[in-house]
Order: C-alpha cells, then structure tokens, then sequence
C-alpha cells in the first residue's frame, strides 16, 4: 500500500511538471482593418506581429456590417480609421457608432481601435463581452504612416508578445514618447479589460 | 487498481499545480514586473553602448522608415545605471510591503517625485528644475519629468507609469538631454509664436496643394503652444484645432501638432489627426 501510495505521488510529480511545462500558443482568426484615405503603411508589421503570436491573420478595408460581424468572429480586431467626436468610427461605407454594436462580442479577445475619441466604442465592445478592448479619450495624431499613433500600435503589438495588454499598452506609450519626445495623443488611451494577454 | 493509480495521478497533479499556483502566483506578478523593468533596462544600456550622443539623429527624418517594435530605438539613457536598477528594485520590495499593510506606494504626484528626487538625484542636479505634469488615464496615471535649464527644457526627461489601482510600476524610461547646449541658448533670438504658427501654416498649405485656407483655433484645452526640447531640437510645439477650406470649397475640421525650430524657423514636423 504505502508502495502504491509512493508511485502515486511519483508519477503525481511528474504529470504536474509535465503538464505546467506545456505551452499552448495563440491560435484564431485575427484581423486588421484600414481606410484608404488614413495611413495603414504599418498594417503588414502589425499582422507579422500576429502571426508570430500563431493567428492567422488578414488584412482588408472594411464596411460596417463587415465590422459588427468580426466581433463575434475573430479573436483579434484592430482597426484603422479616423474618429469622431461623437465616437464613431469612419469605416468605408458609413460610420459606425457605438449604439450599432448590440451583439455578443463574447468571442472576441482583444479590439484596438486606433482612431480618435474612439473609447466610447471600445467600452461598449467590452461590455458586450470582450475580453480586452483599447480606445481612446482624445484626437491621435501621426506625422506619417509609420510613426505617431501608428508606431504606437506596432509597439502595443509587440510588448504584448509576452505582456498582457495592460503593460503593453503602458510601455508601449513611455516607448512612443522617448522615440518621438510626443505622445501623439496616446497618452489617452483607456484601456478595458487589461489584464488580458494574447500571446 | 492502474485506473485508480492513473485518476489518482492525474487528480494529484492538479492538485499540486493549482496549490502551487496559489501560493506563487502574486509573489511571481510582483518578480515578474521587475524582471520585465529590469530586461527592458538592460536592453537599453547594451543599445547605449553602441548608441550616439544626443542630437547626432537628424529630426524629422528620425520619425520616418519601417520601424522596429523592439527597443533599439532607446538610445538616451540615464548615465547611472546601477542606482537606477537599484531604485527598481527598492520600489518593488517596498511596494510588496505596503501592499501587504494595505497601503499603497507611487498614490500621488508628490510620491513620484520625491521617488526620483530620491533615486536619480545625481541626474537631475546643479540649477535645474524638476517639472512634473500628469495626464490620467482610466487605470494609470502617467508622470513626465522635464528638466530645465533657464527655463527652456535640456531634453532630458523620463516618463513614469503608474498603475493607479495600486501604485505598482507600470513602466519607467528615460531620455538624456544637454543642459550645457541649453544654458548656451540666448531666447531672445527665438522666433515668436506668432511668427511659428504663420510658418506652420505655410508649410501645410505647401504640402497640399488642395488647401486653399486654413483657420487655426486654439480655444479648446487640448490645444496650445510650448516650447520644448528634443534630440538637441528646441522647437515651438503647436497644437490647434483647424478649419481647413478646400480649393473645391469643402471644409474639413481637423487637429494639427506642428513642431519648429525655435532658431531656424525648420518645420521638423507636421502630424494630423487621425
């Protein structure tokens, strides 16, 4: 008995040494959406960034309905587009508001809404059951495609590699600003659910 | 009875890992931040080594290319390392105590202050001014310390976050300016405001040409004019909201951060709203 009771916490060990050693990488569908008329020059870094936390990603200028569909489809959204300041969100075919959105986003892990004032969005995506979701209060700014709140974007993508979203999106606004000696208004950003991690 | 010894293992090991978890699982949050802080910062002074003095980046065209996510572009440190690490670490076993007295540690303005007062004063020293401004976000708060010389910024400054919940660290990075070129600086020779903003809008209407008329406001808060220091550039920073009247006659509202030389009159760069 007192045998059997030894190899049972033998093998107990064992399993629990194997088993917490196993690393499960991020899989699903992630997405990147854009307007042609905003810069998007670093849409394909960002979705490279994806693809090496193990989503399969795609990349495509969006409609409205396009939109509200991924947010019970995808694992990750983020999107491109300028803002209002009423909160909504100019996708190509019409803008969209934050009262549109009235589905379950419960499959959803992470939204980032590069856009100004798009907070208000974000929140309600993350009450609809969202894991994460990253707006902003303010206008954002950039000077060309690839800098400003753009480089901002790459940066949160990359911190989150092994970072939850919180973190990433902390560091990646003290990177910004010791790059650039400007915030370009992500100092704003809010972040909901940050805790969250997509790696 | 293999059965028993099989579900019995497996029930073991969750037990195991979930006790384990348990106990370990805050005091590994608390290292890990550290740890985090601690790899970012070596990263950082492995780059200082290889790095050039501040101001040898051309601006402006520092903002533009493909990127890197990584930390190479931090490449203006602060110079006393070691006590930086070491105050890292001082704030995460304090902060660990008082969150177990429930207290908490970086709470306010005056805290981050005299934390910086206390562990980088060797850096901001001499007759300079230590500034603190902050903006607050949902859940952290985010300090800016700039240094000055004569009132004008050296460029050395340090942005600090904060997790408002708790007071923890979030994330600490730093760039090194130059007092000496600063002290040098004569502001009397520095263009007007008034002067900045006619050559801020001159050079937008010149990158497009579809502009026929732009009607600058700086009514609103988030708008104003600063000087400020960056990469060896002292610079005019202008941020407006703006009507801008198209050649066609449409009209757009948008949000322009504009930053000139404050000597030369440069525009080192213009970002729009997005």
């Amino acid at each position: 008995m007192v045998k059997k009771l030894k190899k049972l916490v033998v093998v107990s060990v064992v399993l629990s040494v194997l088993i917490s050693n196993i690393s499960i990488a991020a899989s699903g569908s992630a997405v990147v959406y854009y307007q042609n008329n905003i810069g998007h020059g670093h849409v394909n870094r960002v979705c490279t960034l994806l693809k090496e936390m193990g989503y399969s990603v795609g990349n495509t200028v969006v409609t409205k309905q396009t939109f509200l569909n991924s947010l019970n489809s995808k694992k990750i959204v983020h999107n491109i587009s300028h803002g209002t300041d009423t909160g909504g969100l100019c996708l190509s075919d019409a803008t969209l508001y934050p009262s549109d959105i009235t589905d379950s986003c419960s499959s959803l892990k992470f939204v980032l809404l590069e856009s100004c004032w798009s907070s208000a969005p974000a929140r309600q995506i993350y009450i609809l059951g969202a894991s994460c979701a990253v707006g902003f209060d303010q206008t954002v700014t950039a000077g060309t495609d690839n800098d400003g709140i753009h480089l901002y974007s790459s940066y949160l993508f990359g911190y989150a590699k092994t970072n939850n979203i919180k973190d990433s999106a902390a560091y990646a606004m003290s990177t910004l600003y010791n790059t650039s000696g400007y915030y370009y208004g992500s100092n704003s950003s809010v972040v909901y659910g940050g805790n969250t991690t997509i790696y | 009875m293999k059965k028993k010894i099989i579900a019995g293992s497996i029930l073991g090991a969750f037990i195991i890992m979930s006790l384990t978890g348990f106990y370990l699982n805050r005091s590994m949050q608390i290292q890990r931040q550290c740890i985090n802080t601690l790899h970012r910062i070596s990263r950082e002074y492995a780059d200082y080594q290889n790095t050039v003095t501040a101001g040898d980046e051309q601006f402006g065209t520092a903002f533009e290319g493909d990127y890197e996510y990584t930390d190479s572009y931090y490449t203006y440190l602060v110079e006393p390392l070691d006590q930086f690490v070491s105050g890292i670490f001082h704030i995460s076993q304090e902060n660990e105590e008082k969150e177990r007295a429930g207290g908490f540690f970086l709470d306010s303005q005056e805290a981050v202050v005299e934390l910086f007062e206390s562990n980088m004063g060797p850096f901001l020293k001499g007759t300079t001014v230590c500034e603190l401004s902050s903006d607050a976000g949902q859940d952290m708060k985010i300090y800016t310390l700039t240094e000055t010389v004569n009132g004008i910024e050296t460029g050395t400054t340090a942005c600090i976050i904060v997790d408002d919940d708790n007071g923890m660290l979030r994330a600490a990075t730093f760039v090194k300016g130059d007092p000496e070129q600063v002290a040098g600086m004569d502001s009397s020779e520095f263009i007007s405001e008034e002067t900045a903003l006619e050559l801020a809008l001159t050079e937008i209407k010149a990158r497009d040409a579809g502009i026929a008329d732009i009607q600058p406001s700086f009514d609103n808060s988030w708008c104003g004019k600063a000087i400020h220091t960056f990469k060896g550039r002292t610079y005019w920073m202008l941020e407006f909201d703006a009507v801008v009247t198209f050649a066609d006659g449409t009209k757009e509202e948008t949000f322009y951060a504009v930053r000139i030389d404050v000597v030369s009159g440069e525009v080192l760069e213009i970002a729009e709203m997005v």
